[in-house]
């Protein structure tokens, strides 16, 4: 297995714990990853928590817990409520993401394009590690990738993946692998984190 | 490690009444026609030495000109009764002609290019960098709200800036017409940052409201360029220059060791840049800065010559 080094750049993710603010978006890419006692929500009872979860699964909690679950049967469904919830959010808001790498920064970056800050968004990873890898030769993003070469599917050339990881476009770098002896090429190993 | 303070000096081209207690300053580059100054950027000020017969103030004053004009750099400063001296000063003394010494500017309170949504919230004296992001932000088109708390003296005289622009609120210090910061707050959509210029009482409350609301960190701005209040005299002993300096209850710290003659690195002069960290060796800092974290406070390791003080009679600095 090959462990992708951590540089300036490679993300950094928490557990999510809900935070002191007036509202609160949760959204899980796998009924299963949410652990039922994220679910209770700080003390203050003003405030409101909303639970988008991708399956057709209801979340409930063990917690009497007062928060508003709505499931999604596909990741399209999903982002646009995500966008109709953000676009109509106010400033006290707190985003929390469970979910694969791709999902998370599929959220960040809509998060981000409402101008949700950082500080404002929890993400916490979840499933086994898959990578979206950003070919630096053609610019495809290839979806899901699981070890440390990947074939981009658009312009054919070996990647190596990169630790230079992109915030803006969700993606580690690729960069072809062969690119000064054509042809040879490191072992083929894969992603752990 | 020593930066580069360059001075710059310039001509006091005009000067007008806004109101009884506020000045209209134009200044342009001292020398010569055609000479061109640094472009400035919205939120940009900068600092002007001003030498009486007994002392030298050095005060900050945020550029109210339009972000990158090269010809003039225009500020106004409000006399304050009680002021430490600079600003009763400029009201006295400067007349049109007079030369000044000045900092290039600085910035420290530069809008958020990268934001959705701004809010500005003012009062006072306080609405100056604002009157350089309107511009500013008119340019980026990225919308915007004004909210100005005015003196009874200042409800008209920023009209040539505000223009008939919708998005400037102004309110009184009377019942039924005073700004409601949480409920301003409140009512904000996501993607708003948030900037405060004003008195501490009320860049305090507007900070605490966010912070209590779940205003990220990132998302509040604060620009302080409060006049260091004085205290109880005491002296500093330089341990590196080998000589003791008195600092007298109405000086500040900073202000004391530029007259003796010590170079000490600055920038806002009012506790918020973190330029003029000083090592403490010896002696407790009564802390007054908002640089300094907590624990940084509590170790007294450090100093902000600018606002702070000693809480005994002597400290021992690594200058």
């Amino acid at each position: 297995m090959m462990q992708i080094e951590a540089i300036a750049s490679t993300p950094v993710y928490c557990s999510v714990q809900i935070a002191a603010a007036l509202q609160h978006l949760l959204i899980v890419e796998r009924a299963e990853w949410l652990a039922p006692e994220k679910l209770s929500p700080p003390s203050d009872s003003a405030s409101s928590l909303f639970v988008y979860v991708l399956g057709n699964t209801i979340v409930r909690s063990s917690t009497p817990a007062q928060y508003e679950c709505r499931s999604f049967n596909d990741t399209q469904s999903l982002w646009a409520m995500v966008e109709a919830f953000l676009s109509q959010a106010r400033m006290g808001l707190r985003l929390y993401v469970i979910g694969s790498e791709p999902f998370l920064w599929q959220a960040s970056m809509i998060a981000t394009r409402y101008g949700v800050t950082t500080d404002a968004m929890q993400l916490e990873l979840a499933g086994k590690p898959s990578r979206n890898v950003y070919c630096i030769h053609c610019r495809h993003t290839l979806r899901d990738a699981g070890t440390n070469l990947v074939a981009c599917p658009s312009c054919g050339k070996t990647l190596a993946v990169r630790s230079h990881f992109s915030r803006r476009l969700g993606a580690y770098i690729g960069v072809q692998a062969d690119a000064e002896e054509p042809g040879v090429l490191p072992a083929v190993e894969e992603l752990r984190r | 490690m020593s930066r580069n303070i360059d001075r710059i000096e310039l001509r006091v081209e005009a000067m007008r009444d806004l109101s009884p207690s506020l000045k209209h300053l134009r200044l342009v580059p001292a020398h010569g026609q055609g000479q061109l100054l640094a472009p400035a950027s919205a939120g940009s000020h900068i600092v002007l030495t001003l030498r009486d017969a007994s002392r030298t103030f050095r005060n900050a004053y945020s550029l109210t000109s339009k972000p990158g004009a090269r010809d003039a750099y225009e500020i106004i400063v409000r006399r304050v009764q009680e002021s430490r001296g600079g600003s009763h000063f400029i009201h006295r003394e400067i007349a049109t002609g007079a030369m000044l010494e000045a900092t290039p500017p600085a910035n420290l309170f530069a809008p958020v290019r990268t934001a959705r949504r701004h809010l500005l919230i003012a009062a006072g004296v306080g609405i100056t960098p604002f009157l350089s992001y309107l511009p500013e932000l008119d340019a980026l088109g990225q919308p915007f709200e004004l909210h100005y708390c005015a003196r009874d003296d200042e409800q008209t005289c920023f009209a040539s800036w505000f223009g008939e622009r919708p998005n400037a609120h102004i309110y009184q210090d009377i019942e039924g017409h005073r700004l409601d910061v949480p409920a301003l707050l409140r009512a904000q959509p996501v993607g708003t940052q948030l900037y405060v210029c004003g008195p501490d009482t009320l860049m305090d409350h507007v900070l605490a409201s966010a912070r209590d609301l779940g205003w990220p960190a990132s998302t509040l701005h604060a620009e302080r360029f409060g006049a260091p209040s004085g205290g109880t005299a005491f002296v500093v002993s330089l341990a590196r220059s080998g000589f003791d300096v008195h600092v007298p209850g109405d000086v500040s710290l900073l202000d004391a060791l530029e007259a003796a003659g010590v170079h000490a690195d600055s920038q806002c002069r009012g506790g918020a840049c973190g330029v003029c960290k000083t090592s403490v060796l010896e002696g407790c800092p009564e802390h007054r800065d908002y640089f300094l974290s907590a624990a940084e406070r509590s170790e007294g390791r450090h100093i902000m010559p600018c606002v702070s003080r000693a809480i005994d009679e002597r400290l021992v600095l690594d200058l």
